[in-house]
């Protein structure tokens, strides 16, 4: 009888538990679903919404620039994907020699290659697949840990110099482990599991709707509403599959750079200092903006203007 | 001789003990005092003075920094607009005395560096102002309408 009870009332913690670690992404998953529904039904006809969504395009960009009927996967493009022109020009590059091939290989080298102590960062993460799992929300730091945080505490754990977060090795590091998470076919999965979890995703979320800096616009205005929309010559990409690619390489940049280095890129041309690379504004920030892109395809590393 | 000993260090024990050595003390300065403060009016040198916007500048950029949201020009934030504002309108101040000729203020780079660009001191002390005001007044006011542009929650379309 006792050993009944045992048994059941384990059954029951463990449904508890189960129902609860669903219920702290519940808000996310709304806040998800929305995005997916509002950038679907933003392209869906580009014509019939010229009014609504693409008030300043001209009658030229919306007959031969724009695309209609873009669905969910297809945002990992950024704005080729709804950027016929663009589009032309990225498939161009991607069928020739990729700027970035070589930096999958150093990467794959800096990955293996032994710390002062013998050891190396492929004995922190043994798997390189990794790349869709981060964020993560540490449960016993009760922070959010991104991929470049990751590896830089890996870094610093067996006593060696912490790496540039924007580019140089740790964007080459990132690239070998995009590359490998990517040819696993891997999707990304972000996890919110708790209460605190939630509080930083809900943090992350609020940064990224905020207006701020001198020009006193928010990331949204031109990423959500703004996606589309032209600002000098170039098309502002969407929110939705906005890190599935990273690093990037971007021929403004003539080099290979974290996820960090654009948000930082970001927030500075707003007007406002950025966060750290490190910082617990920044992290939660990317948790946000990942958990946005969950179940999008892996696809990087990538090319960018 | 011991009692003169026993009578200062008393004295100075209440001293500490009443805050008497902290002077004077002045209200704190919170992020709500900027929301209601008329920017082009307050930070317009030619209502005041260079020096009095500048103050206005140095008492609400720190909390603009604490919040995380400074204002930042072409990699220069407004803690070093406020800095380099300060040393230009000494420079001036001692040139008076000196004879030496009044600089403007030298803007740096996102490294620090000095540019060659330079900004007048009245209108680098007008520019730092308005950056440190208007970034509480925005996070404040974002605060509130960041919902109004998130899907599935106040954003209509």
């Amino acid at each position: 009888m006792l050993l009944k009870i045992a048994k059941s009332s384990v059954i029951l913690g463990l449904a508890i538990s189960t129902l609860s670690a669903g219920s702290f992404n519940e808000q996310a998953e709304k806040d998800r679903k929305a995005l997916v529904k509002y950038f679907e039904d933003k392209f869906e006809d580009v014509t019939k919404n010229k009014d609504k969504f693409f008030p300043y395009s001209t009658e030229d960009e919306i007959k031969n620039v724009f695309d209609s009927g873009v669905k969910h996967q297809s945002f990992g493009l950024g704005s080729y994907s709804f950027n016929k022109k663009s589009r032309a020009q990225y498939t161009e590059f991607k069928d020739g020699i990729l700027p970035y091939e070589e930096s999958i290989e150093k990467g794959e080298k800096l990955y293996k290659k032994a710390f002062k102590n013998g050891k190396s960062i492929a004995s922190c993460f043994p798997d390189p697949v990794i790349g869709h799992q981060y964020p993560v929300f540490n449960e016993t730091k009760k922070e959010v840990i991104t991929l470049t945080s990751a590896i830089n505490d890996c870094v610093r754990a067996n006593g060696e110099k912490e790496l540039n977060t924007k580019d140089g090795d740790m964007a080459k590091i990132e690239a070998y482990i995009a590359f490998k998470t990517a040819e696993a076919g891997k999707e990304i999965d972000i996890k919110i599991t708790s209460k605190e979890a939630q509080d930083a995703y809900e943090r992350g979320k609020k940064y990224y709707y905020s207006q701020r800096g001198y020009i006193n616009v928010s990331c949204a205005s031109c990423h959500v509403q703004g996606a589309g929309q032209r600002v000098r010559n170039e098309y502002m990409s969407p929110l939705l599959g906005s890190t599935t690619h990273f690093p990037v390489y971007r021929l403004v940049w003539q080099d290979l750079g974290t996820l960090e280095k654009r948000m930082s890129g970001c927030i500075t041309d707003q007007g406002q200092k950025p966060p750290k690379d490190e910082s617990k504004e920044m992290k939660e920030l990317l948790y946000f903006m990942a958990y946005m892109s969950n179940g999008m395809k892996i696809d990087g590393p990538d090319l960018r203007k | 001789m011991k009692n003169i000993y026993t009578l200062a260090l008393s004295l100075g024990l209440g001293l500490i003990l009443t805050g008497c050595t902290a002077g004077p003390s002045t209200p704190a300065v919170k992020a709500s005092d900027a929301y209601a403060l008329d920017v082009t009016k307050v930070c317009n040198p030619k209502n005041s003075s260079a020096q009095a916007v500048l103050d206005i500048a140095k008492k609400f950029n720190p909390i603009a920094v604490k919040h995380g949201v400074e204002f930042m020009r072409f990699g220069m934030p407004a803690t070093v607009y406020i800095d380099e504002t300060q040393k230009a309108i000494n420079w001036s101040a001692e040139g008076a005395l000196t004879g030496a000729k009044a600089r403007d203020v030298i803007l740096v780079d996102k490294e620090g560096k000095a540019t060659k660009n330079t900004l007048s001191i009245n209108d680098a002390a007008e520019r730092a102002c308005k950056f440190a005001v208007t970034a509480l007044i925005t996070d404040h006011e974002a605060s509130t309408e960041w919902k109004l542009a998130v899907p599935g929650d106040e954003y209509q379309y």
